[in-house]
């Protein structure tokens, strides 16, 4: 059945949002064809035709989040009808079917995720809202219900929502289900017009943020009760906050909550740094490589975590992870969030290929091109924020790392060198924050005490 | 023309009926001969049989069992007694390792036709060691037919299929029931295994035993009308391998909510499996959980009072079965 799905494009990823159509209804699609940008947390990609034929039903709208293995659009073969949607089975199974596959963003594996009962009542996500009546079970995913409760409810085109739960947790059971059909007052809501215009009224108000869920209230951190309704009032502007935005609230606000961090800064001396890149730089240019003071950095963390692999390491189910090689994260600010691109193994790699990785990184991460391989994954993570005059900052670890490292601006200041004299000094700040229940405050010191010394005598690179 | 009898009385009269009609049925056994049998099952059918079909053992559980299934290897149909089911695990070597698994070993071409029978649970203080319920441990093992009749009158008729089956059949008496009255009905009264049993019939919560556990449920099932005005269905399962899913999977699809009761301790018992079954083929008709029914998880105590606590009590029950219904326990 050629039904477009929304693609798994990452281990993480439950739901995407459509967030463009580049075909209308009715318009003729071959295999390949861009038909519809989306956006996951990391990345927006073109979604592309996996069958040729017409594009016969756009199911989802623009702005719809749709949930990993929901439909999106039914493109139909010669001669093909569209299927009636929404007959709650029928559409699990649908899902199961494989979708996506290579996509601009690449080879990323996009088989649907099996939906369970709950999918298969969806019928998935948004689309169920096109649904035909009928599917009484189908917005009841979040109800505590018998299954002879769901059964009846099926068969008899009841609205759950309307029923009172009489059992242990509000579950609704068959006594509930029986005394609401005495009294009439739960069937489900009339047909497919109806249902149509409704979610028409819902576009109308797309320019209005949802309220957040309890769940997603939960994961960000807030009780709802203490949210403050938007004023409304002159000179205010309501954001929607883009998906990427909530997924990093969602990990920072766990990692704030629940990472215990410790911080640790050190000075460093960056004058031989300078010079040394001043004198690779000068080597180097007629090859167009240019290093950054951030490469110099990277490179010097990921030297230092040798002798401190409890700094390079991820909090498991079952115990910490240490990791051998250094998979470096390096923060990459974009308009509307941020994303860390790897550095897959940092610590062997020379100055020259990390600059040309990162290079090439940042400015994909830019343009959204990132595959999620590329961003997923890292062992340890670089914030540099040396760009912007920073004296000194401290980051939010990156869980499950145990560490960052948040690098500030180089300043020209004077120090006393080895005989007291005051010299120029170009001196650089940087705090690691590393998790508590994988590192002590000795590992950190020491570690930081390492990049320092390794960035004090940039030799210590070369080897 | 139905008669009433005790649970001994019918079981010895099973025996006799096949001993009458086939020459190869013969009785082995601890003291069943002379002495009578310790539980007087056999007594006096060695005046009637001889001491050919009606044979004294050694006291050598493992021995007499292997001596028969070669007999039953080669013929012979032997109904052997375990003066108590505890008393098998010295023989269970036999009974696994070989009387399961011959047929499958040959092929089909040797069939093991033995009945090994013998008291099976607890409930008159013989402590820990004489106190074990087995049948999920014999259960367990394909090649081996297991059944645990509570009635009288399905204690003959069962023990009347078992001798007639060509496999071996682990035949778990209700050790404390010997005494118990029912009617019984005379003659050939073949009870098919892998039938269940519906005991009473009810139509809002099924209550599923086998064994002693029957009766007791059919107590709480009387409890539950008199003071809730519950009506619960009773399902005897009798045969415990081969099992009727069918009349356990319709009663639950009438009734919505089913209890399970066994005697025996709650991991890995019958009651487990019969709560899977439920949920694996019925799953759209529940109303509730299942709930399980189990012995308290201790080796079974002497003393009368904490026996009594230590197996499942009518009380258990009927609150299973309120918890079932969403009404409040008492």
């Amino acid at each position: 059945m050629p039904e477009v799905i929304m693609p798994k494009m990452g281990d993480a990823m439950e739901e995407g949002t459509l967030l463009k159509w580049l075909k209308s209804e009715g318009d003729d699609v071959s295999e390949g064809d861009p038909i519809a940008e989306i956006e996951t947390d990391k990345v927006t990609m073109e979604l592309e035709a996996e069958d040729a034929g017409t594009l016969a039903q756009l199911i989802a709208s623009e702005g719809d989040d749709v949930p990993v293995g929901g439909a999106i659009a039914f493109i139909a073969g010669e001669g093909e009808e569209v299927p009636e949607r929404g007959g709650g089975e029928a559409a699990g199974g649908e899902a199961e079917a494989e979708g996506g596959g290579d996509s601009e963003a690449g080879g990323a594996q996009a088989t649907a995720t099996e939906t369970g009962e709950e999918g298969a009542g969806d019928g998935g996500g948004e689309a169920q809202a096109a649904a035909p009546s009928g599917n009484g079970a189908g917005g009841n995913g979040q109800f505590r219900a018998s299954p002879i409760v769901r059964r009846l409810a099926r068969e008899n085109e009841l609205d759950l929502s309307k029923i009172d739960g009489s059992g242990p947790a509000g579950r609704i059971v068959e006594r509930d289900v029986k005394a609401a059909m005495e009294r009439g007052d739960a069937k489900a809501d009339g047909g497919t017009d109806e249902q149509a215009d409704g979610q028409a009224d819902g576009q109308a108000d797309v320019a209005a943020p949802e309220a957040p869920t309890e769940g997603q209230a939960q994961m960000q951190g807030f009780q709802p009760a203490r949210l403050p309704e938007p004023t409304g009032a002159e000179g205010t502007q309501l954001v929607e906050p883009t998906r990427m935005m909530k997924v990093i609230g969602e990990r920072m606000t766990e990692a704030k909550q629940h990472v215990p961090h410790f911080y640790a800064t050190v000075e460093v001396d960056m004058n031989n740094a300078m010079a040394l890149r001043k004198q690779l730089n000068a080597q180097l240019e007629a090859e167009g490589i240019k290093l950054s003071v951030n490469d110099f950095v990277m490179k010097a963390c990921a030297t230092a975590l040798r002798n401190h692999p409890n700094l390079n390491a991820i909090y498991t189910t079952r115990g910490v992870e240490l990791h051998q090689k250094a998979d470096m994260a390096m923060a990459v600010a974009l308009d509307q969030g941020l994303i860390t691109p790897v550095i897959r193994d940092a610590g062997s790699k020379g100055l020259a290929q990390i600059s040309r990785e990162s290079k090439d990184l940042a400015m994909r991460a830019r343009e959204g091109g990132l595959k999620p391989e590329e961003y997923q994954g890292g062992t340890i993570t670089v914030s540099n924020m040396g760009m912007f005059g920073i004296e000194s900052f401290t980051a939010i670890i990156n869980p499950p790392q145990a560490a960052i490292i948040a690098v500030s601006s180089i300043v020209k200041r004077p120090a006393f060198d080895e005989n007291g004299e005051v010299v120029a000094a170009s001196m650089m700040k940087l705090t690691l924050s590393a998790d508590h229940r994988i590192a002590n405050g000795r590992d950190g010191a020491l570690y930081m005490a390492e990049v320092q010394r390794v960035l004090e005598n940039p030799v210590m690179l070369m080897v | 023309m139905a008669e009433t009898k005790t649970y001994r009385e019918a079981l010895r009269e099973g025996m006799v009926h096949e001993m009458d009609q086939d020459e190869s049925v013969v009785l082995m056994g601890e003291d069943i001969g002379v002495y009578g049998g310790t539980h007087l099952i056999t007594d006096g059918l060695i005046d009637e049989y001889g001491p050919k079909r009606v044979i004294d053992t050694p006291i050598s559980e493992g021995g007499f069992t292997g001596a028969a299934i070669g007999m039953a290897m080669l013929g012979m149909k032997p109904v052997v007694e375990m003066m108590t089911w505890n008393f098998s695990f010295l023989a269970s070597d036999q009974i696994i390792q070989n009387a399961a698994k011959v047929r499958y070993f040959s092929g089909g071409q040797v069939e093991v036709p033995l009945v090994i029978r013998g008291p099976n649970g607890g409930g008159v203080q013989l402590s820990a060691q004489h106190t074990h319920s087995l049948e999920n441990l014999y259960g367990h093992f394909p090649g081996l037919k297991v059944v645990s009749p509570v009635t009288p009158n399905d204690v003959k008729g069962m023990m009347i299929t078992a001798i007639r089956d060509p496999n071996p059949v682990i035949f778990l008496e209700a050790g404390a029931l010997y005494g118990t009255k029912g009617e019984v009905e005379e003659g050939d009264n073949a009870v098919e295994f892998g039938k269940a049993r519906v005991a009473r019939e009810g139509s809002d919560v099924t209550l599923i035993a086998y064994g002693r556990q029957v009766n007791l449920c059919l107590r709480a099932a009387n409890t539950l009308e008199e003071e809730d005005g519950v009506q619960a269905e009773v399902i005897d399962l009798r045969s415990i391998r081969p099992f009727d899913e069918d009349t356990l999977v319709r009663s639950v699809e009438k009734t919505h909510r089913a209890v399970t009761v066994q005697e025996q301790w709650r991991w890995f018992g019958v009651a487990s499996e019969v709560a899977a079954i439920i949920q694996e083929k019925a799953f759209d008709s529940l109303d509730a959980p299942v709930q399980r029914v189990s012995g308290a998880e201790v080796p079974a105590p002497y003393a009368r009072n904490l026996e009594l606590e230590a197996f499942p009590s009518e009380k258990q029950v009927t609150n299973a079965a309120r918890r079932a219904l969403y009404i409040e326990e008492k």
